[in-house]
């Protein structure tokens, strides 16, 4: 009798599978788009958080790059008009760096060596590390450490005997990772005490530098005297004590021309002719002038042109004003020095705008685009609190719940699938079809769907995550479209989806590779 | 009775088996309640025969017929394939088994429907392992077979019962199995398509040499089959040549509606 020989049956090439899923796929096409609809919607969610995320972020250092000049000035006047406290000295201690302005600033002022400079510079990264994590406490668990001391009263205070061991008893209760342990924070205690008339000593010198400054410009203001003439301004600031290096001076020196044209020019809005021409122009009353309107006109050189125009006409009248005034004054016979008396604030004393047109465009455009940029500074969303790949925690719930959803919804689909198609896998058990091929064609299926849904979601999150954007930031957000990171974010967005709906289709396809073949045979 | 009646019915005993069972027994668990949808089956099929298996809803019919085409495995006893124990194979060897030895046709043809009519003859050939370009010529050579070459291209939708039928059984014959396992294959059709479906599986067994199992409520199969089975309560309670039925045919209708 023939023995015939009994093999194992071999598997099917991924191609033959990857067609025969395919034929599968286009006969059950709505069943499918329901797959492939879930998943679009999980992946697009995902990737407009993402390149929103992303370009926003791109949009906040570039407006931080673009205001660097307005900060840079605001830090320098405060520098030199206001005397520093504590807390904004060891602030700038721990950034100032090695040698640098600031560093021999500090040891002119306190009259140190670059030792004890350093020293200071140490202390106060220490601090800073302290401060911030303090920062980070909440009210309550911050009050039952430290009371309601700010700043350097905090050490002063745990260096109280005793204190600092209580401190770090109670430091358990509080979640956080306190930098350093029990020996670091103690050696700090110790510097910070005995740096302390160090401190003192700059704090001093930086208040007589200021008074100095006050006494070097006779009332001018500080931004004035900035935008003068450089030789003359670094000689005021040295004798003072203070050192600006020659690229920041540039810069400060730009910025500081630019606020005092922009003030010249938003200055023109006191006379009476002026405001009248300019709320004429613009349709508006005189009551809602801003100086804003003014910029928006002076903007294009036409609109400077006419601005000045404006101007000498406003003079003009001012003076024909006067010398009515005058006129009429001495034929009363009142002597010079009386008139001269009687015309002071009855009319205004004018200055010429000696700016070219094209000086006031320009000066007008920097500040309509400071006061954009501000304005957007401000709808930048808040940078703090625990994040994950970059996303505050509720959105990041938000994104695993989505993806949650979604596995349980494809996995569905897919069931509902299988039990459809209960005779058809049957059948092909019976032709000869292994446990293995029906378990891959189900998740090859999904895969594909999680594909084509990937696909469509990428594309979609894509374009509401950058209509967002260019909504929130107009221009800025397509100028600083970050092109490479949105790629990236886009493969792992379609990456994700694929997964997912292959992770999803697991179950059903076991189910289904599970069924025996005998229910092809049966009958409804 | 339905232990010694498979060797008494036998023409001499020289005819090579291709299919044997054994005191084959089924029990189904259903609850508290066991099921015996076969108590002890030993029958001997040989090659090239054409089998009718006979008997009312719930008598073990399918219940055999699933063991006979090792799509389940017996309680007890024993089911030689080609003098292979089914109970021996694993998973994987089942599903060779299933490939190429064995044909199935079904009551309801299960074609897949998104598949053209050459597609589906060609799927049993893709499992084997052929390549595509021979399963096209062999596909196109079966559906020739059964009658429906110039319709290669059509999908079941577009096609009657009985040529979805054909189809199928051209798919049965994908890869040259030993055995057609056929379940009521003519239940769904109207007597004239069913006569002629009647007549192509003939065609197959005479022509081609195949074992052909027959599942059936039709009478008119016993004309052309060789031997008939008839089970009931889960025991062979006859197993006769045709010439041997023919003189008592009042008998069978007898016992199939008793």
């Amino acid at each position: 009798m023939k023995q015939i020989d009994v093999k194992d049956q071999a598997g099917l090439s991924i191609g033959r599978c990857l067609k025969l899923t395919a034929q599968g796929i286009r006969y059950r096409l709505v069943r499918s788009l329901i797959t492939v609809v879930i998943v679009a919607l999980a992946v697009a969610f995902l990737m407009m958080m993402l390149s929103t995320s992303y370009i926003d972020r791109q949009v906040a250092q570039d407006i931080h790059r673009r205001t660097n000049a307005q900060r840079l000035l605001a830090d320098w006047v405060d520098t030199l008009t206001v005397p520093m406290n504590e807390t904004n000295l060891a602030a700038k201690l721990s950034q100032a760096c090695c040698g640098g302005a600031f560093w021999r600033e500090v040891g002119k002022w306190g009259g140190l060596s670059d030792e004890q400079v350093a020293r200071l510079h140490e202390v106060g990264l220490a601090e800073q590390d302290y401060e911030r994590f303090l920062a980070r406490l909440k009210p309550g668990e911050r009050s039952s450490l430290i009371g309601s001391r700010e700043g350097g009263a905090v050490f002063v205070f745990l260096s109280e005997p005793g204190r600092a061991d209580e401190f770090l008893k109670d430091l358990k209760n509080v979640r956080g990772s306190f930098p350093g342990d029990k020996a670091q924070l103690q050696a700090f205690l110790k510097d910070f005490q005995s740096t302390a008339d160090l401190r003192q000593r700059v704090l001093t010198g930086h208040a007589a530098a200021v008074a100095a400054m006050a006494q070097a410009i006779h009332g001018q203001k500080v931004t004035e005297l900035l935008a003068s003439d450089s030789a003359q301004t670094r000689d005021v600031l040295q004798r003072s004590g203070f050192f600006v290096d020659e690229i920041e001076f540039a810069v400060l020196q730009g910025q500081a021309r630019l606020e005092v044209d922009a003030t010249r020019l938003v200055g023109l809005l006191r006379y009476k002719a002026v405001r009248g021409a300019v709320a004429r122009r613009e349709s508006v009353s005189i009551s809602e002038l801003t100086p804003g309107i003014v910029f928006g006109i002076a903007s294009s050189v036409k609109g400077a042109t006419w601005l000045k125009e404006q101007m000498a006409t406003a003079l003009q009248e001012n003076q024909n004003a006067r010398k009515e005034m005058a006129d009429a004054l001495a034929k009363e016979g009142k002597t010079a020095p009386e008139i001269e008396k009687a015309l002071v604030g009855i009319t205004e004393t004018t200055e010429p705008l000696d700016l070219s047109p094209e000086r006031i465009a320009e000066v007008s455009q920097a500040e309509l685009r400071n006061q954009k940029l501000s304005a957007l500074e401000s709808k930048l969303p808040a940078q703090d609190g625990p994040t994950l790949l970059g996303f505050s925690s509720m959105t990041a719930w938000l994104i695993i719940i989505s993806f949650l959803v979604c596995v349980v919804g494809v996995a569905n689909a897919m069931l509902m699938s299988v039990t459809e198609r209960f005779r058809e896998i049957a059948t092909m058990k019976c032709l000869g079809a292994l446990d293995s091929f029906i378990m891959i064609i189900f998740v090859l299926e999904s895969s594909l769907q999680g594909l084509a849904g990937g696909l469509v979601g990428v594309v979609l999150g894509l374009l509401l995550g950058i209509l967002h954007s260019l909504w929130g930031f107009g221009g800025l957000a397509l100028a600083n479209l970050p092109g490479a990171t949105l790629g990236l974010a886009a493969i792992a967005c379609l990456l994700s989806g694929i997964v997912l709906a292959a992770l999803a289709a697991i179950y059903p396809a076991f189910v289904a590779a599970r069924l025996a073949p005998m229910e092809a045979m049966r009958v409804e | 009775m339905s232990e010694t009646t498979a060797t008494t019915s036998t023409a001499g005993g020289t005819k090579p088996v291709i299919i044997r069972t054994i005191g084959l027994q089924k029990h189904y668990q259903m609850g508290q309640v066991t099921t015996q949808a076969l108590r002890g089956v030993s029958v001997e099929i040989y090659r090239g025969e054409f089998i009718c298996i006979m008997g009312p809803s719930g008598s073990g019919k399918s219940t055999f017929f699933n063991m006979v085409g090792g799509l389940d495995s017996p309680t007890h006893g024993r089911v030689f394939i080609d003098e292979v124990d089914v109970a021996q194979l694993s998973a994987v060897e089942l599903a060779f088994l299933r490939c190429r030895k064995i044909g199935y046709i079904f009551q309801q043809y299960n074609l897949v429907q998104y598949m053209t009519a050459l597609e589906n003859v060609t799927v049993p050939m893709a499992f084997a392992g052929v390549e595509s370009d021979e399963a096209r010529e062999r596909g196109l050579a079966l559906l020739d077979l059964v009658g429906l070459k110039e319709r290669w291209f059509h999908k079941p939708i577009e096609m009657s019962g009985g040529q979805q039928q054909r189809v199928a059984i051209a798919r049965s014959m994908a890869n040259n199995p030993q055995v057609l396992l056929c379940d009521e294959p003519t239940g769904n059709l109207d007597l004239k398509t069913g006569a002629e479906i009647h007549a192509l599986l003939k065609r197959l067994n005479t022509e081609r040499n195949v074992t052909i199992i027959c599942a059936t409520h039709d009478h008119r199969l016993l004309n052309i089959c060789d031997r008939m089975m008839w089970i009931r309560d889960g025991q062979v309670q006859r197993l006769a040549r045709r010439d041997e039925v023919t003189v008592e045919t009042g008998g069978i209708g007898g016992d199939e509606h008793e």
